[in-house]
Parts: C-alpha cells; structure tokens; sequence
C-alpha cells in the first residue's frame, strides 16, 4: 500500500517535471524565432551603432547558435539560475519574486470570489429552477464566452477611471478582480447548475429523503459532494483562463505582476525573463491541474479504483 | 380490522395532465400487495404518491391513509417523522439508489442515526441490518462503496437501510427489474422473509406476475392509470377478469409459442472460439478463461449464466468489440481481432457478424432518424438495390410501419427501438447475429414479440445467431444447444433438451430452480425431462 502511494507520487512528480521541461524548451525556441534581437531595439533606438551592437551581442552571448544557448542557458537553469534580465540587469528570480506576490492576490481574489459567486448562483437557481436566478445563470455564462477580460478592462478603466474617476488608472487591484470573477462564475455557475438540477433526481437523493433525512443534510451530504466532483474536472480549463485573464488584466492595469513583466519583457527580446515568466506559467497551471486530480482522486472512490 | 394503508380516488396529474386516475387500494398490516401492470400504467407514481416521494411537478389529490395519518396533507417535517418511523421504500435500479462517494457504513448510519458516522452501538445495529439480509462479511461490506457491489448486494444494502427505521410498510418499486433471475428469487425470498419475521406489509410494483405469484396475498392490476383489477392473488389469477389481466397472466403461463424451424442441411461452422481467455486491467479474477465454442450455420447457440459470469465480454470479444488476452476466435473466416487493423477489414468482418445490445436506447444515435440509421447500415452493405427501396422492405421485415422511418429513437417505444436494433443488424445480410440480452428490458409481451421476430428471422435468413441472456425458460423454447457459464468458464454446453434433462453443473441446476420455479414452469421442465427421457 505504502509503496503504491510512494510510487505514484514519484510517477506524477516526474510526469509534472516533465511538462515543464517541454514548454520551457518550446519557450526558449519560439521567442528567439521572434525577428530581431534586444540589440535590434537599442539600433533602431539609436542608442547604439552597428559596430557596439556587433559587440553587444557577443557580450550577451546571443551571437552563439542557438542550440549552443540553450545549452548554456539549460546547464544554469539545472542549477537553479535562471540568468540576469538583459534590459535591467537584475537576477531574473528576483524579478519574478518581487511580481509574485501582485499576481497571486489577483489569481487567488478573482478565484475565490469567482467561485463562491458562481456557486451560490448556481445554488439559488437551483432553489428556484424557474426563476430569475436561472436567467442570471445564462447570462453570465454567455458573458464569461463573448466578452473578453481586456475588452471590459478598457471600458472599465474608462468609465470608473476617466469618466467618474472614482479609482486610479493604474495600480488598483478591485476592477480586475472584480472582471476575473465575473469570468470564473461564468464558467462555473452554469455546468454546476445543470449538474445540481441532474443530481437532484438521482436515485440516490430518493433514498436519502426515503431514509427521512432533512434537505439540508440531503443537500450538504449527497448533492452537493458528487456536483463538486463535476466542477472540480474543469478547474484545470477554468484555471487555465484566468491565467491568461491576469496576464492581461495587469497590462491594461499597469500592475507589477507576472503577466505585465512578461509582456514587457517580450516587448524588449529581453529573453531570460520572457522564459522565466512563461515558465512559472506552466508551473502554475500543472500545478493547479494536479491538485484538481488530487482532489478529485479524494472525492470520488471510483477514481482510486482505476490506477 | 382497519388496513393499515387506504387509498381512496386517488388522481395524479402533472399540470392539466392526468396521470393516474381513480385508483382503490387497502392494504392490511403484514400483508403482501403486488401491484402489476407495464410501464407507463401509474403503478409506480401510485406508489411513489404513498411514501410522498412523487417529482415535484407531479400532485396527488384524493385520499391516502397510513395508520392515523392523512398522507396528501402531511408537513415536510411530518412526513420526516413518518419516515423515520413507520414508512420506508427501496427503488428499481439499486446501483443508481447509493451514493456514490459514501461508503455503506456512512449510509446505513443516516438510517440508523442521522450521522455519518457509526457509534458503538450503533455498529451493532448496522451488523445485524446486513446479516439479516444475507450479506455476512459484514466488516467488508461496511467499507465497501457502492461500485465495489454487485447488483444484489446493494439491493440488499437498501433493503438494510430501510429495515433500519423498522418500517411498518415497506414500498418496493420494481426492486428486482435490474437484476438477473436467480438474484431476483432470492430478492423476493428475503423480502418474504423479512415480512413474516417482522410482521411488515409490503407494497411491491413490478412488471413480471411470475415473480410475485407466489408471495403475494393481494393483487392490484393497473392499466393505463387506472386500477383495473384487484383481488386475492389466487383469484386474480385463476380467475382473471380484465382483458389486460387475462393477457398477462396468459403471457406468463404459457410463455412463448415459438414457429418451428428446420435444422440447417448440411451444417458447416460458422464461429469457433478456442481457449479464449480474458482479464480487465487491475481486475483480480478472470473474466473468462478457456472458453471453448462453435456455432453451424442456421443453428441458435444460448450462452446462460447469472449476472458477472462473463456472458457479456464474451459476446463483445466474439463480435470484436474488445480483444482476448489469448486464444482464437474465428467467424466466417475471419478473425474479429482484424477489425482493428483497417477499415477494410473491419467491414468485411461487419457484412458477415453483428450484434444487438441490451440497451436499446443508448444503440441508437438520437439525432438520427431511423431512416439514416438504417440507410447508413445499408450503404455498408454493398447492396446493388437502391437504399431506398429496401428501408421500407427492411422494416416489414421486422414488423415495422414504414411510416415510422422519419422518427427519431425518442419517437418510439422500447420494443420498436429494438426492432430498429434488429433491423440494422439485418442490413448487411449477415451471417452471424450475436445478440446480447436482447429482451431483457422489455416487459413479458414485448419479449415474447421480440424473440418471435428473431427466430422467424433465423429460419427465413438461414443466419446463426447466439442469444445470450439469463432466463433459461425462454430460452430453453427456441435455443438448439445452450452453454452455461460461471465465473468466466463455461460449465456445460450441449443439446438444450439433454442438458435440462441431467443438468451436470450446480450453476445450470440454480438457474433451473429459478426459472422453472412457478408452476407453469415446473410443467414444462416435467415435460422436457419426460422428453428427454
């Protein structure tokens, strides 16, 4: 039993390791195929002539093939250094360190808020199958589809910022969450709805009433356990967006987080920190996928029967 | 004395629909009501109104008392108490009636508690529930979740956790339709039992007389939401007075008047599977294990067995739906392992073998109508007369109105939907037909319909077919040799007379007991063993 446990932790340890490596490896790749280099900027800037820029790019190591960068840049990342940025030349883990913090308030806010959101809408139109709640449910499912975060962004900034000018521009973390919520209740409010109006006339919530059990204890022990299950196989699609929903929302934003440095980042070749943006990335959408498996693997005993 | 339960004009209606309308019933305090009729009759809403668990669109108007109580006008919290104390219900599909997530412990313990969680004496209590209902290993099935249980089992575990509030009534909505037969008897003995040692009445609806003729003390017939006929079960049997209920006690007395075939001239073989042998990833045990078969052309091979024996993963490795571990299997030629090589080879092997399942609603694509169901059979046929032509042809054949073409499979009703199944199947001409619990769904007089068509079909078709199934009576009519499997192996195969004459094997002397069990039955296996002799 012990080594079974052992085993399959060291298999899905390996199995996340290695997603990481293989987009870190695209990443590497496809930013470099990107025409022109941090060099090419500073020229076309006219900071720099053709002769420093000659210069410049074999200081940087970016004159080398790019098999032979990435042989570098992968012998230091093995050693934990993800390299210096090119453009401000700090370490790029400090970077990533100091934006860290901005993007998980943002991540964990618009989760949290998004889900319990979308939760308790689901619940009441559930409660009222007919009502108004089951159109709120609809609507916020198309409007999580058809409007895009940095759309609404815009317009937010716009109205609350420059028209009323109740909040800053830049830098203010409450229209974001708010619009990422909006986003994940979406998502969430309308399979959850559909599999709470399904779950109710299973089976086996007519044994729990035939038992004599009260709704609530109906509601908390047999529904709401076995629709968890059902949201919880698409947190990995619904965490997937709002990651891409914060990397947007801090450009238009303007907030210090991840996604900002990263696009920044791009703008300016500036490669090491293009990677390790991207890369923590990954890192957290493999690392929510594996914890929606691991609590799914909790949750439903036929799963654990299967592996 | 007064009955324990009344209903009284009881009318049930969804809206301005009227589903049930004037029903009587009166049940005394440990008596046995069967209440019997075919889908869609009310028996089950009926039911349902009487333990307050009808859909919430439906309403229930009338009179229905149980003890002291007026039971249309009890509170949520009253009918809890009622619950709790004095009603309980187990339901048709026991599989679907368990939590999934919850171990048996936790479950039983909202019987016996209202917790989740077992107490000290409370553990006791759970113990003896299930040893009362046959399940022994007591300290396994506590821990155990509802997917690790077999068909019966979790009948029994719901049958424990009705037991639990020690209910004065018991309402059991077709508890035995999901199982197999021999199950079945021993679902319907323990509830027989648990009556006379508990002194508990039991309203039990079901679709088969057969199963309840001998436990039930009073009958209540139902035909299309109404109560057409109630009585002492003696009497409403020997003496039936409705037409429906004539046709029912008929269907089950004499079960299947079968045409006659002639054995095929010349036989050659037609399907052989040697050692086959498979196992499901992560499983303990075998599924099948060196299964040994053949089939000549224009014969009919049952293959019998309860449920779990490996008839169905048979019958999918024989058509290539899923590839032995080991051994060969060999249909007209060809080997079913070759469907997945190439598409090629996959309609080759289709146009000489296919197959018919159980669930006739999931076999057929809802969006389609029967129309492109079967044209798209066709087209795969190779056939040089234009499709359309041979639809309407195809569905006489299975005793269908052609008109019925443009429905979709929501427009039709079960034994329709199967007679499409069986169409389709017959598109490609083959050779070949494996049909998998074909009729195990439908009611007696569909199943007796169904079986007609297919045999009519054998002798006009000149095709083999294995019928697989786990009511020996019916097959034991039309099926020229049956094998009987147990646990992945099969037992026994021969002549079907020879064999029901000595039956060799304990498994094909079970599945006798039970199947031959009433006494129409018992006629017939004296008649067979007379024959046989």
């Amino acid at each position: 039993m012990n080594t079974a446990i052992v085993t399959r932790s060291l298999v899905v340890t390996a199995r996340m390791l290695l997603s990481i490596v293989a987009i870190a490896f695209v990443v590497f790749f496809l930013i470099r195929s990107i025409p022109g280099d941090i060099t090419d900027l500073y020229v076309a800037s006219g900071d720099l002539s053709a002769s420093q820029q000659e210069r410049m790019r074999s200081e940087l190591g970016l004159d080398a093939h790019v098999f032979e960068q990435f042989q570098v840049w992968s012998t230091q990342a093995m050693q934990g250094d993800l390299g210096k940025s090119l453009r401000f030349h700090t370490s790029v883990a400090a970077m990533l360190l100091d934006a860290l913090p901005h993007t998980l308030t943002l991540t964990a806010g618009a989760l949290i808020t998004g889900l319990s959101l979308g939760g308790l809408l689901a619940l009441l139109a559930c409660a009222f199958p007919t009502g108004r709640w089951r159109r709120g449910v609809e609507l916020l499912n198309v409007w999580s589809i058809a409007m895009p975060s940095f759309c609404i962004g815009i317009i937010a900034v716009l109205v609350f910022s420059i028209w009323l000018q109740w909040l800053p521009i830049r830098g203010q973390l409450l229209t974001p969450i708010i619009i990422l919520s909006l986003d994940v209740a979406g998502q969430v409010a309308k399979p959850l709805y559909e599999e709470l109006m399904d779950i109710t006339r299973r089976g086996f919530v007519r044994t729990a009433r035939a038992k004599g059990l009260g709704n609530w204890q109906i509601v908390y022990r047999h529904i709401l356990p076995n629709a968890a299950a059902v949201v919880i196989s698409l947190a990995g699609v619904i965490f997937g967006n709002l990651i891409g929903g914060t990397l947007t929302m801090e450009i238009v934003f303007g907030l210090n987080g991840v996604g900002g440095l990263t696009f920044t980042a791009i703008q300016g070749r500036d490669y090491p920190l293009v990677q390790a943006g991207i890369t923590w990335l990954a890192v957290a959408v493999v690392i929510m996928n594996q914890l929606a498996r691991m609590a799914s693997l909790w949750i439903d005993p036929r799963l654990r029967s299967i592996k | 004395m007064t009955p324990l339960l009344t209903v009284q004009n009881l009318q049930i209606r969804a809206g301005a629909r009227t589903l049930v309308t004037g029903v009587d019933l009166a049940l005394n305090e440990g008596e046995f009501l069967a209440v019997i009729g075919e889908s869609g009759s009310g028996k089950s809403l009926t039911s349902m109104a009487c333990c307050g668990l009808l859909p919430f669109e439906l309403t229930a108007h009338g009179a229905i008392r149980f003890a002291q109580h007026d039971v249309l006008a009890l509170t949520p919290s009253e009918w809890r108490s009622l619950r709790r104390n004095g009603v309980a219900a187990i339901f048709q599909d026991p599989m679907s009636s368990l939590n999934p997530l919850m171990t048996v412990s936790a479950q039983l313990a909202e019987a016996i508690n209202g917790t989740t969680r077992l107490d000290l004496a409370s553990a006791d209590a759970a113990r003896n529930l299930l040893r009362e209902v046959g399940l022994h290993d007591t300290e396994r099935m506590l821990n155990a979740y509802s997917y690790q249980l077999s068909g019966g089992q979790q009948q029994r575990v719901l049958i424990a956790m009705a037991l639990a509030t020690n209910p004065r009534l018991l309402i059991a909505d077709e508890p035995t339709t999901a199982l197999d037969a021999s199950t079945q008897a021993q679902v319907i003995e323990l509830l027989q039992r648990l009556r006379q040692q508990r002194g508990m009445a039991i309203l039990m609806v079901t679709h088969d007389l057969s199963i309840v003729r001998s436990v039930a003390d009073t009958i209540a017939v139902f035909h299309h939401g109404r109560c057409v006929e109630q009585g002492k079960a003696s009497a409403v049997i020997t003496h039936p007075q409705h037409v429906y209920t004539r046709a029912l006690v008929g269907a089950s007395m004499q079960g299947v008047d079968l045409p006659l075939r002639k054995p095929a001239q010349a036989p050659h073989t037609v399907l052989h599977a040697r050692n086959v042998a498979f196992r499901y990833p992560n499983a303990v045990r075998m599924a099948l294990q060196g299964v040994k078969l053949s089939l000549k052309a224009g014969e009919c091979l049952g293959i019998v067995g309860e449920s779990g024996s490996g008839k169905s993963t048979l019958a999918k490795i024989l058509v290539g739906a899923m590839q032995a571990d080991s051994g060969t299997v060999e249909v007209c030629g060809l080997s079913p392992r070759d469907r997945w090589r190439s598409t090629r080879r996959n309609l080759a092997f289709a146009r000489k073998c296919q197959y018919i399942f159980q669930d006739t609603t999931g076999s057929l694509n809802p969006s389609h109508t029967v129309a492109r169901t079967l044209q798209e059979a066709l087209l795969r046929s190779g056939d040089t007369i234009t499709p359309t032509d041979r639809l309407s042809e195809l569905m006489t054949e299975v005793g269908l109105d052609p008109e019925l073409l443009s429905r979709r499979p929501d427009g039709l009703s079960g034994g329709q939907r199967q007679r499409v199944v069986i169409a389709r199947a017959l598109a490609v001409n083959p050779e070949v037909l494996v049909c998998d619990e074909p009729v195990s769904a439908l009611d007696a007089h569909l199943q007796k319909q169904i079986v007609n068509l297919l045999v009519r079909l054998l002798g006009s078709r000149r095709m083999a077919m294995v019928f697989i199934g786990h009511d020996l009576a019916l097959m034991s009519k039309f099926c020229d040799r049956l094998a009987v499997m147990d646990q992945g192996v099969i037992v026994e195969q021969g002549v079907t007379a020879d064999m029901l004459g000595a039956p060799q094997s304990t498994a094909l002397q079970t599945l006798m007991d039970h199947s031959f069990s009433d006494r129409a039955g018992s006629a017939r296996k004296r008649a067979l063993l007379s024959c046989a002799a």
